[in-house]
């Protein structure tokens, strides 16, 4: 029976591929299918390249009966958040001031998937600038229930992996940006170590804090994705020289014997009860798999909000101090008071939520050091309506916003739903440049509760029950 | 000076055009973050090991 392509994880997808019983034109053409039946619905996509999507997956397709098989992301189709240059492909970053830009060159980390052999298939639908609102295009939904939030600011990557619109994308993530949405969806999403991925390319908020991941469907999907992703770039000073290891290659190996640790207060308070439930159970299910649960004291981790206002918002000015000036009401109100927010704090206080940012790095790598991974759940509670997104949402970097801070890398995975259908999220955090531990705990929860087999019944006539 | 007037006074300094909207919120935003803040001011910071990212790179990096 043929799979169902757009709902097919790309480590599936790529054997069908490399032993051409697809061809990435089918796969493509399934996807635009989806995307002109559901996106008005969804608001997915704010730019979709069907044309050029068509046209690479063709070159694809002859590389392969060529026999130039160039690996596992060879002629998959990839979607980009709408914040990341894409060569000739417009980049409006959800904003009125951006229209008409078309980018000259490709960011990285898009050139990087470019040359592994990814199709690009669109531009992914996003908040102003990773910080205001979907006032342009719509707002991105929740594909198991569309009166709820996609999360945000990568919303429109998460909802499309999820929907399938997309069978990868990528997101950009400051406070949680990659892993809030993917968890409301359903998905997996990665924000790397700080400096494991160039920034080069990205319309930036946070020059310390941002950064950019895989948003799959599987764990071993988004290992793919961050190998290719991954390595120094001259044009990102940030990025680090830190060997690149095969993200994939430690998968299978199990988590008997690796110490996880599991905060003692704050990030598991005030959970709703699904959550809590569900969080409960994964923590569980790791014990049972052989990793041994060490309880951990951060002390720090509820006094981080204040200092995270002021320091992204304060280089977020920084960033746009330029464009505000030629025309702050070019932007849209949210973009443009949470940025313009940033102007007004003194250096006093900038430094001030910099010491705070230091003691909480110090805090975290005491306790990191003894562990192999920390686990927490990625929010408190599960996605709320597209009207209390526009009114006054609550906390959703409540639990990420911590692992921005400092730099460690931290991946969301499915762990179960909740009474409505919802998704739930665990977090999974490593030591910095160990995403190899952070993917082998992720990939060994997931094949051992396959969350990720279900498929939301709006837009998949699958099930959840 | 009130804190709208600096506010107002300050956007026009920095060559900002905000609404009496824009700064309203801009205030409620300020003055939630300050008062979180007070209550976290470190008792000392002298030894404060300062954040890694200003560290210069090795020619050989």
């Amino acid at each position: 029976m043929k799979p169902n392509l757009p709902f097919t994880h790309i480590t599936e997808l790529a054997e069908l591929v490399k032993n051409k019983k697809v061809s990435p034109v089918e796969i493509v053409q399934e996807l635009l299918t989806r995307i002109e039946q559901f996106n008005s619905q969804l608001n997915s996509y704010i730019t979709t390249c069907a044309d050029s999507a068509l046209a690479t997956a063709r070159q694809a397709e002859a590389e392969i009966q060529a026999g130039h098989y160039r690996g596992a992301l060879h002629g998959i189709p990839v979607s980009h958040k709408d914040l990341s240059w894409t060569k000739g492909v417009r980049t409006t970053a959800h904003s009125k001031t951006l229209l008409e830009f078309i980018p000259e060159t490709n960011a990285t980390h898009v050139e990087r998937l470019e040359k592994a052999g990814m199709v690009l298939l669109g531009k992914t639908n996003t908040t102003e600038f990773a910080c205001g609102d979907m006032h342009l295009f719509g707002k991105s939904c929740n594909p198991w229930d569309i009166t709820r939030s996609s999360g945000a600011s990568s919303g429109g990557s998460a909802n499309a992996v999820a929907a399938g619109l997309a069978v990868a994308a990528t997101g950009t993530d400051t406070g949680g940006s990659t892993r809030v949405p993917a968890s409301f969806c359903g998905v997996v999403g990665v924000k790397a170590t700080f400096g494991r991925v160039s920034r080069y390319g990205i319309f930036p908020l946070s020059y310390t804090m941002d950064s950019v991941g895989p948003i799959t469907r599987t764990v071993a999907d988004a290992a793919l994705m961050l190998n290719a992703m991954s390595g120094c770039d001259p044009l990102d000073s940030s990025t680090s020289h830190e060997t690149v290891p095969d993200f994939t290659s430690s998968l299978r190996q199990g988590i008997k014997g690796l110490v996880l640790g599991v905060p003692e207060h704050y990030f598991f308070e005030g959970l709703e009860p699904a959550v809590a439930k569900a969080t409960e159970a994964a923590l569980k299910q790791l014990e049972s798999l052989g990793a041994k649960l060490q309880v951990v004291r951060l002390p720090m981790a509820a006094d981080l909000s204040a200092a995270a206002n002021i320091l992204v918002m304060g280089e977020a000015f920084s960033q746009h101090a330029a464009r505000l000036r030629e025309g702050a009401q070019g932007y849209g109100p949210k973009a443009r008071r949470r940025i313009c927010s940033g102007a007004f704090f003194s250096s006093a206080e900038f430094l001030q939520a910099a010491q705070i940012r230091t003691l909480w790095i110090r805090e975290l790598g005491t306790v990191m050091r003894q562990v192999d991974a920390l686990i927490t759940p990625t929010l408190p509670f599960t996605a709320f309506s597209v009207e209390t997104w526009e009114d006054n949402p609550p906390d959703t970097s409540w639990a990420t916003r911590h692992f921005n801070f400092s730099g460690h890398p931290a991946m969301t995975v499915p762990c179960g739903f909740d009474e409505q259908g919802l998704p739930i999220g665990l977090q999974i955090v490593a030591n910095a440049f160990d995403e190899a531990t952070m993917f082998r705990v992720g990939h060994a929860y997931e094949q051992t509760t396959k969350w990720y087999e279900r498929r939301p019944v709006l837009f998949a006539g699958g099930s959840h029950v | 000076m009130s804190e709208r007037e600096w506010l107002r006074a300050e956007a026009k300094r920095k060559g900002l055009q905000l609404s009496e909207d824009d700064l309203e919120f801009i205030q409620e935003r300020l003055e939630a973050t300050r008062t979180a803040l007070a209550k976290l001011r470190p008792i000392q910071t002298e030894g404060l090991e300062p954040p890694g990212y200003f560290a210069p790179s090795k020619k050989s990096d």
